[in-house]
């Protein structure tokens, strides 16, 4: 069944069909949540919060819109406002342990300084998986949704462009550039690891 | 190629963006530098990592749980709507009647003081018209006009 039959369909209130739009999505939504929140508890939490976003407005979306690029926008700025708050929540809590000498450090410092505490204590597999989630997570969140979308859904260049609402010269211009700093922070992340 | 070119170009060749002639002397490089060697090994190992969080599967019942919790909200606003609702409304119900009964306290007490003014100018009047001869039957009559 076409997206836009069963979108008429839960207009008039038909669980069974969103039902099947789940199903249908809801593997993709939490591949994207995932590759920018590294959880699965949490980017399970994504997925299930935008279809009941969906559910609440049903009626305002307009048949003519592709479901799946808003489905994507959406997931992808939910999980970004969500690693937003784990940011802070992480801050918070580091600032109950950090010394009055070290309150100098700038927010972003005391993340690192957490994560390397972190490294030292985890097996080499763990290290990789922090390094990723570090290095992604230090984009500027243009260029990460644009990363985390063309690598971890494996979406073309185009449909980049879709979901993120711009041109394909400036896709183009976001995943040079992601590419460029994930390629330095984990140049940086390997250096630190190995002390060179 | 240096080691400082192979760092440049490391997610490049990872993935397979490189030309064939830079892809040679990429891997030339490496069979004579370990130290790049072992940087492309991380590398690699940390783009696999994104291969195998891309394998991860969703929770089978997230449809389910997701309607479980559509259906709770729902309850949750139908509570609202049979009982906080009808509260809700009789609480206002009480305080227009009770803001009623104040505004027409206040309009009776102004009222009785403009009449009880109006009989103190009749009076006023009558004393004035009495002066000047003029007796309280005839003042009646010219106030009725």
């Amino acid at each position: 069944m076409q997206d836009v039959e069963l979108i008429e369909k839960i207009k008039n209130n038909d669980n069974q069909a969103f039902k099947i739009l789940i199903s249908k999505y809801k593997q993709k939504a939490f591949t994207i949540a995932f590759g920018f929140l590294h959880d699965k508890t949490q980017a399970e939490d994504v997925v299930q919060d935008v279809f009941i976003k969906f559910w609440e407005k049903r009626n305002e979306f307009e048949l003519n819109a592709k479901f799946s690029t808003w489905l994507y926008r959406v997931c992808s700025n939910m999980s970004i406002n969500v690693l937003r708050k784990n940011k802070f929540s992480v801050v918070f809590s580091s600032l109950k342990i950090i010394k009055s000498d070290e309150k100098d450090l700038d927010f972003e410092q005391q993340i690192e300084d957490l994560d390397s505490k972190t490294v030292d204590a985890d097996t080499k597999d763990e290290h990789i998986k922090i390094a990723l989630k570090n290095a992604i997570n230090s984009l500027p969140k243009r260029q990460k949704m644009a990363f985390v979308l063309n690598k971890y859904q494996n979406f073309s260049y185009k449909e980049i462009a879709e979901i993120m609402e711009l041109s394909l010269t400036s896709v183009e211009s976001l995943l040079f550039r992601a590419k460029t700093n994930l390629q330095k922070k984990l140049l940086n992340t390997y250096k630190s690891i190995n002390n060179i | 190629m240096t080691c400082k070119n192979v760092e440049h170009k490391i997610a490049d060749y990872i993935e397979s963006s490189l030309s064939d002639k830079e892809k040679l002397a990429f891997e030339k490089h490496l069979l004579s530098c370990d130290s790049c060697k072992h940087k492309v090994e991380f590398f690699e190992k940390t783009f696999d990592c994104i291969e195998n969080e891309k394998q991860i599967k969703v929770n089978s019942f997230l449809e389910t749980r997701i309607l479980a919790k559509i259906e709770a909200t729902n309850n949750n606003k139908s509570i609202y709507k049979k009982v906080l609702q009808p509260v809700f409304v009789a609480v206002m119900l009480g305080l227009v009647v009770w803001f009623g009964n104040i505004l027409s306290d206040v309009y009776l007490n102004v009222s009785t003081q403009v009449a009880y003014s109006q009989d103190t100018s009749v009076i006023d009047k009558t004393v004035q018209f009495a002066i000047n001869d003029i007796t309280y039957e005839d003042y009646y009559f010219i106030n009725s006009q």
